[in-house]
């Protein structure tokens, strides 16, 4: 279980200091799978490097399963805990061979070298890349190299896994490549994924969106229930899912259509 | 299969050389190095050529990209050889109004031709070994100077992380390039200086991008973790086998032998 308790974050010193988050309390229990929902400045990324011990709060409590983030001994059982996929595909691989890049984190914890090659298979295999475990980085695609990121926190054995934008560089093909691997590493392999992003679609995927704005918590609950106030998230600057827009256009020129319609394929379904 | 761009441009092709420890070869150039030094005249000198030429058969190396090391430092032999030649000692040939020293043109040709196999010898190493079995390697034979305070780990890490990025930033480079040419930048010019200056404007968003870079990468192997070689295991382990071990006494035999070949006193 993750834990926040009326965390407040600045950046800077006193004088011109930013107040990226505003009193958040938030709780993610184990096996969900959230989507944190915001458009720039909402201070989605702060949050997500309160999560592991990147950033430690200005004011407040981060904790994972009961430890707090600040406890200097435990930061390191918390980054293991904890995994993390960044932004820029290139800027988060280290090795210049793939699986010497998913090797970092179990050798950084110390493992046992045929220990850390087991991982190592092992979590190349979860997001299929296994082919590719001799291939130098720079010659894959985006969504490829996300990959490798993932098996790079995998390998570390997680609980959680924090995605922090890690498809805004992506193309549409990378883009679904990473979307569905996590799905699938939230239902199969029972890990806990939050998933922070400024695209509805992606948010309308979890199991539960939090919409952030201005540093504190907008919306929180299922994506039926947050997406179904179009204007209010406007308002909030995120928007709703082009389908969910669809849709509510169809009702309002009057034709029968559930007001849960949030994917492309809810609105196939429902039309055809 | 391997593509891009690598330092030293290895060579893949299974032969017992690439097979052979880096550490092994790595320590093996150092003593080849210190026997050419050690070799004061010709005889000795064809000796480690034809040395050289052994290696380059049971490595299944052309020759041609070893000795391809050489072309940068022509201008060096050449001005290393002219100097040689015009500063030795007695007899003097008097060439009109040039005055050419007899033992310094042989010393002159001697450290020449040292200077052309030392750079072929060394080429071996890379054209034999992958940038990362290299790295593996320096930071095994640096491992025990740690006691002194020599950062093993830290230099072994530096070496991987700009290994990796070496293809990043060349791409990045190139399109920076056609950015700002495209926006008039002159780097055709055929004024030098006019040259140099076009550079400024691909440097400074270069640096800024390398900088902004380095930032994240710092921030992902912290979120991975790291803090450093203290505690840190490798998932793959140099193993110094009993051939390598044997390589390595042989090869130094053979490299010692060479060293006193060439102090006799032959041509």
């Amino acid at each position: 279980m993750i834990e926040f308790k009326n965390v407040s974050f600045d950046y800077g010193d006193d004088e011109n200091k930013i107040n990226a988050l505003k009193d958040i309390s938030l709780t993610i229990e184990d096996g969900e799978f959230v989507a944190i929902l915001g458009h720039n400045g909402s201070g989605k990324s702060t949050l997500a490097r309160l999560i592991n011990g990147l950033l430690a709060p200005s004011r407040g409590e981060v904790s994972v399963d009961g430890i707090s983030t600040v406890d200097s001994s435990a930061v390191w059982r918390i980054r293991q805990q904890v995994g993390m996929v960044f932004q820029n595909p290139d800027n988060q691989i280290i090795a210049s061979r793939v699986e010497e890049d998913v090797a970092f984190g179990p050798e950084n914890l110390g493992c046992e070298p045929a220990e850390i090659r087991a991982r190592v298979d092992e979590a190349l295999a979860v997001v299929g890349m296994r082919e590719l475990a001799h291939f130098d980085p720079h010659l894959l695609s985006g969504g490829q190299k996300q990959r490798v990121a993932i098996a790079g926190a995998l390998a570390m054995k997680p609980k959680y896994l924090v995605f922090d934008e890690a498809t805004s560089m992506l193309d549409p093909k990378g883009r679904e490549e990473i979307v569905a691997t996590t799905r699938r590493l939230n239902s199969d392999y029972g890990i806990t994924v939050i998933f922070i992003t400024h695209i509805p679609e992606e948010a309308a995927l979890a199991g539960r969106v939090v919409v952030l704005s201005g540093g504190t918590i907008a919306m929180d609950g299922t994506p039926q229930a947050v997406f179904a106030d179009v204007d209010a998230l406007a308002d909030l600057g995120v928007g709703v899912p082009k389908a969910r827009l669809l849709a509510r256009g169809l009702e309002q020129a009057g034709i029968d259509i559930p007001d849960s319609i949030l994917t492309v394929d809810d609105l196939v379904a429902a039309l055809c | 299969m391997r593509f891009g761009l690598t330092i030293g441009e290895y060579y893949p092709v299974d032969s017992p050389v690439h097979a052979l420890d880096p550490r092994v070869k790595i320590l093996l150039v150092l003593v080849f190095t210190i026997a050419v030094f050690a070799v004061v005249n010709f005889s000795g000198l064809t000796a480690a050529a034809a040395l050289i030429v052994g290696v380059a058969l049971v490595s299944r190396v052309p020759i041609r990209l070893a000795v391809k090391g050489v072309r940068p430092l022509l201008y060096l032999l050449a001005l290393t050889f002219i100097i040689h030649l015009f500063t030795g000692a007695k007899p003097w040939i008097e060439l009109g109004p040039l005055h050419i020293s007899v033992p310094g043109a042989r010393s002159g040709a001697l450290v020449g031709i040292r200077l052309v196999i030392l750079v072929v010898g060394a080429a071996f190493l890379t054209l034999t070994s992958t940038p990362i079995e290299l790295t593996d390697a320096i930071e095994s034979l640096l491992a025990p100077l740690k006691k002194v305070r020599v950062p093993a780990h830290e230099i072994a890490m530096m070496m991987t992380i700009a290994l990796r990025f070496i293809p990043t930033l060349a791409a990045e480079t190139d399109k920076i390039v056609k950015a700002q040419a495209s926006r008039g930048a002159r780097f055709e010019s055929s004024n030098p200086v006019t040259r140099a200056r076009s550079f400024i404007p691909v440097l400074v968003p270069l640096f800024l991008s390398v900088f902004r870079r380095a930032d994240e990468l710092a921030e992902a192997m912290e979120a991975r973790a790291y803090r450093g070689g203290e505690g840190r295991t490798r998932m793959r382990r140099l193993e110094m086998k009993g051939r390598d071990v044997l390589t390595l006494i042989s090869a130094t035999a053979v490299f010692a032998g060479l060293a006193w070949f060439g102090r006799l006193p032959l041509v």
